[in-house]
Parts: structure tokens; sequence; C-alpha cells
């Protein structure tokens, strides 16, 4: 379990223990209903400073660039450099966030409805986003693949053929037998 | 109470402001627009162009309309809609188009050799 997932467990298990005690202690309804509005205001302040403190993150990642975005509208690929279907994604995206955004803050609520012409334009910017991939990933593989005249595929890349060697024979070389002692003695005695 | 949602309000809205500028800022500065409205054979693409033109138009007029009248979030005229939708498709075709026919020229090279 990583640490951070340990601390908000830790965090919850202490505010769960919290209220269950000042559900039980002994007094007026009042005085423990004013201690559970104060344990309310008190968990939405922490919660309210962990979002910030995640948020915050990002930003300094995004900032620093261990949040990487220079690559955010480059195609991968053969066809290198940037992709106007990314662009326009990411466009009609941001446009229509930030459109939300500034509704939101005016009004300080969500827009009871939203316009289905918004959600269609979404719908045809991501699509065709969609298809260029299809595109972009059939006209590789057929780059790929390069076809003779016959309409007999030809690999690009066969593999390598396997050999198997000989495994050479080791024979280990066994020491002469050592000569036996002479018996000149024996022999020339006489 | 009343200081934890104005709080919680603030913060939201300082938060989406500044990651949604940082991002933009970010992207405009380091990311690659290089090859953007060319095609693939790196000749410069009018259905490339023809797209850029339209949809900066449509991003334009809908970011103005939202921010004259911020109550409610406007509709987009449906001509407007097709147009792009047209736009896009001509986009697509001429991309494969771009794509293909270059395979097929590939394909008819090899067998010259």
């Amino acid at each position: 379990m990583r640490p951070e997932t340990r601390y908000i467990i830790f965090a919850a298990a202490v505010l769960v223990i919290i209220a269950l005690i000042l559900g039980q202690l002994p007094g007026s309804d009042a005085a423990t209903h004013e201690i559970l509005n104060k344990l309310k205001v008190a968990t939405g302040f922490t919660l309210l400073a962990l979002v910030f403190l995640f948020g915050f993150a990002v930003l300094m990642y995004i900032a620093s660039g261990r949040i990487d975005l220079s690559d955010l509208l480059s195609e991968t690929g053969d066809s290198k450099g940037a992709s106007m279907s990314r662009f326009q994604l990411l466009i009609f995206t941001l446009v229509i966030a930030l459109s939300l955004f500034l509704v939101v803050v005016s009004n300080m609520a969500f827009p009871a409805t939203i316009p289905p012409e918004i959600l269609t334009l979404l719908g045809i910017s991501a699509s065709t986003y969609a298809v260029s991939k299809g595109i972009q990933m059939s006209a590789n593989q057929s780059n790929t693949q390069p076809q003779t005249t016959d309409n007999t595929v030809v690999v690009a890349n066969p593999p390598a053929p396997v050999v198997v060697a000989p495994t050479p024979v080791v024979v280990a070389q066994t020491q002469p037998p050592p000569p036996p002692p002479s018996v000149m003695g024996a022999a020339g005695g006489s | 109470m009343h200081l934890l949602f104005n709080t919680a309000r603030w913060e939201l809205i300082l938060l989406v402001s500044s990651i949604g500028a940082l991002t933009i800022w970010k992207l405009f500065n380091s990311a690659s627009f290089a090859g953007m409205l060319r095609a693939n054979d790196g000749t410069l693409s009018p259905a490339r162009i023809q797209m850029l033109v339209l949809m900066g138009f449509t991003a334009l007029q809908y970011l103005l309309a939202t921010i004259h009248d911020p109550s409610h979030l406007h509709p987009l005229p449906p001509g407007l809609v097709m147009a792009m939708g047209g736009s896009q498709l001509v986009y697509l075709a001429a991309k494969a188009w771009s794509l293909f026919g270059m395979n097929r020229n590939l394909g008819r090279n090899s067998e010259g050799k």
C-alpha cells in the first residue's frame, strides 16, 4: 500500500473515531449538535486543504516540466510533426471548457441545459481525431507490408534461419599408462 | 459554514483557472506546431488550411458570445455545425488520399525497380 493511501485511511479512521466519541458523549442534544457541526466544518477545511495541495502539486509538476506537454500535439509513427486533428480537438475542448467555467463562475450554478449543438461539435471533433488515427495506422501498416505483383505478401524482415550447429565432441585425453619399472637388475644379473 | 462554501468556491476557481492558463502557456512555449499545415509529402495542404480557418472562426465566435453574455451556454447555429462537419470530412478525405496515394506511388516505384 502506498504511503499516501495509508495516511488518508488513517485520517479517515481518526475522524470516524472522533465522531463516534462525540456522538456518545453525555450531555444535551444542543451541545452535541454544536460539536458535530464544528467537526463538519473542520473536516471540510481539511478536505479543502488536501484538494488544494493536490492541485498545487499538479501545477508545480506542469511548471517544472515533470508533466511534459511538449508532445501533446505531436503525431507518432511514420508521420512526424504536429497533428491537425489533435490540435482541433484540443482547441474545441478548451473553448467549451472555458465557456462552461465562465458560466459557472458568473451564475455560481451548473447550467440547467447543455445545447445539443455543442455536444454534436465535440462529437464531430473527437470522431475526426479517431478516424484520422485509423487512417494513419492503416497507412503505416500497408507501408510495412510491401506487396508483389502476384498479390503475395512479402514480409519486410523475414526471421533469420535457425542453424543448429553440431556440438563438438570433446574426447578427454587420458595420460598413457606409465611404462613398467625397469627390471635391469633382474635381467643382467648373471 | 458560509466561510467554508466561499473558500471552496474561490479555491476551485483559482486552481482550475491557473491549471488552464499554465497548460496553454506551456503548450504554446514548448510544443511544436511544425508541419501542421503540410501534407505527408511535405506540400502545403489546402484542406488543412480551410479546416484551421473554420475552426478558428467557430472557436472565436463561441468564446466571444460566452464572454458577452455568460448567463448560459449559447447554442451554435446549425449551419455552422454542418459546415464544421463538412470541413472535417474534407480534411479526412484529403489525408486519406495523400497517404494512400503516396503508398500507391511507392508501390509503383518499387515495381519499376
